[in-house]
């Protein structure tokens, strides 16, 4: 069975099982598919830039190394916060309670860029965290899905009678005005898919 | 910042700039004496010494196996361990021979894995600077029911690059936050497609929301391709 998170608010807690949102799940997907003049099916690879040695999937392997140029071993890195504090290790939130709190809004929600959705699975009935989202719109918990430094955002939010996790990072816009335009960065976007949007 | 152009609903439109938030890494990985760490991808086999080249070298797991053992093919002791700088990407047929002419097919699946359609690939331009602005569709979703209707992957702020946009802008972001809706903004002559920002990038919806205080406001363009529906 799968592991659930436990949350809490207040006095209220239940367990969950958290199973993710695939768009493919929703509205299938698409492939590039190359052939050559014999119609056989060709595959990308990567080329040096010795230009001649060409190396496939698992050809290429990740390292650390220290100042010299060696070795090391990841095990014996120590994670620090930009001051050079030492970092706090977050647990998953299968390991520990995951506190909600209603303290962010819809707001806060929308200015959130989303990483990944679970649907919320229950064992027994929904009907108090329903009670509750309906209120609250949204619930708000930092999320770990194994223990990091850095946990992410996650708001708990319903449609109808289900209820997802939606993860991300929380954004902070500034509001624009005339003598100062907000400064963004810019983005790229990998080429995808071209599926029909069937939202509509 | 990136360009768009962009109609209001008198269907004046500008050419405005618009970027992402992206929040900093607040953790660095450091060595005992308090030195940073450094990341490098290094080779560990060239095509020549991966399990399919050497499969069809020796014919059969078992000689490979043994192969393996005795001769050590998979390992190239003047080159692995090489630290590697930028790549190309290249394709190769199953050859491992780079080919430089291939037919370009699009194969569209069901959720069941199942074929749905194929059909000669197709380049997809960007469409948020091109003839015909970014529209305002008319349609719009009150934000209470927008929020849990679609998954918004990413968020951009739209912001002025002169006065004269400023005012443009503004005036959008003032009547979505009087009448606290999302606009669904579309591309194209017909006003009807998708947003594209950049060549073969995917396909999104719009919403465009804005809030004010005082003189300054916040537009942000909501995208999403993916509605929030239940899976289980």
């Amino acid at each position: 069975m799968a592991r659930e998170p436990r949350f809490v608010f207040k006095e209220a807690a239940f367990n969950a099982a958290l199973v993710k949102v695939d768009r493919n799940k929703v509205y299938g997907w698409s492939e590039i598919k190359y052939e050559d003049s014999n119609q056989q099916i060709c595959s990308f690879i990567n080329m040096l830039d010795d230009g001649k040695t060409m190396v496939g999937t698992g050809g290429i392997a990740l390292k650390s190394i220290d100042e010299l140029g060696d070795e090391i071993d990841k095990s014996t890195l120590i994670a620090k916060y930009m001051d050079d504090t030492d970092a706090v290790l977050y647990p998953s939130v299968f390991d520990v309670d995951t506190v909600l709190s209603n303290d962010k809004s819809i707001s806060d929600y929308l200015s959130m860029d989303v990483k990944s959705v679970y649907q919320l699975q229950f064992s027994e009935s929904n009907e108090s965290i329903l009670e509750l989202l309906k209120i609250h719109k949204v619930l708000y918990f930092s999320f770990n899905y194994r223990a990091g430094y850095d946990p992410d955002d996650a708001f708990l939010l319903h449609q109808g009678d289900n209820i997802f996790a939606v993860i991300g990072r929380l954004t902070n816009f500034s509001y624009s005005s005339l003598e100062i335009p907000s400064v963004l960065d810019d983005e790229t976007e990998e080429a995808g898919d071209d599926l029909d949007f069937n939202m509509f | 910042m990136r360009k768009i152009k962009i109609a209001n609903v008198q269907k004046r439109d500008a050419e405005i700039v618009f970027g992402g938030l992206f929040r900093k890494p607040v953790v660095q990985y450091k060595l005992q004496d308090g030195t940073t760490a450094r990341n490098i991808k290094v080779l560990k086999s060239d095509l020549k010494r991966q399990y399919d080249a050497l499969f069809n070298e020796y014919g059969s797991d078992e000689s490979l196996s043994k192969g393996i053992l005795e001769e050590d093919p998979e390992i190239d002791l003047n080159n692995v361990g090489k630290i590697i700088g930028t790549t190309q990407k290249v394709l190769i047929n199953p050859d491992n021979k780079p080919v430089y002419k291939v037919k370009i097919t699009e194969v569209i699946y069901n959720v069941d894995g199942s074929i749905k359609d194929e059909k000669p690939f197709t380049t997809r331009n960007q469409n948020i600077l091109s003839d015909y602005p970014i529209s305002w569709t008319g349609k719009q979703i009150p934000i209470d029911e927008a929020y849990n209707k679609f998954i918004f992957a990413k968020k951009y702020q739209l912001t002025h690059n002169n006065g004269l946009t400023f005012d443009f802008l503004f005036a959008m972001a003032k009547e979505l936050h009087g009448k606290k809706v999302m606009m669904l903004l579309a591309a194209g002559a017909k006003g009807n497609e998708p947003l594209i920002f950049q060549e073969n990038g995917r396909p999104y919806r719009a919403f465009l929301e804005g809030r004010i205080i005082d003189e300054s406001y916040l537009l942000i363009m909501h995208i999403s391709n993916l509605e929030l529906k239940p899976i289980l």
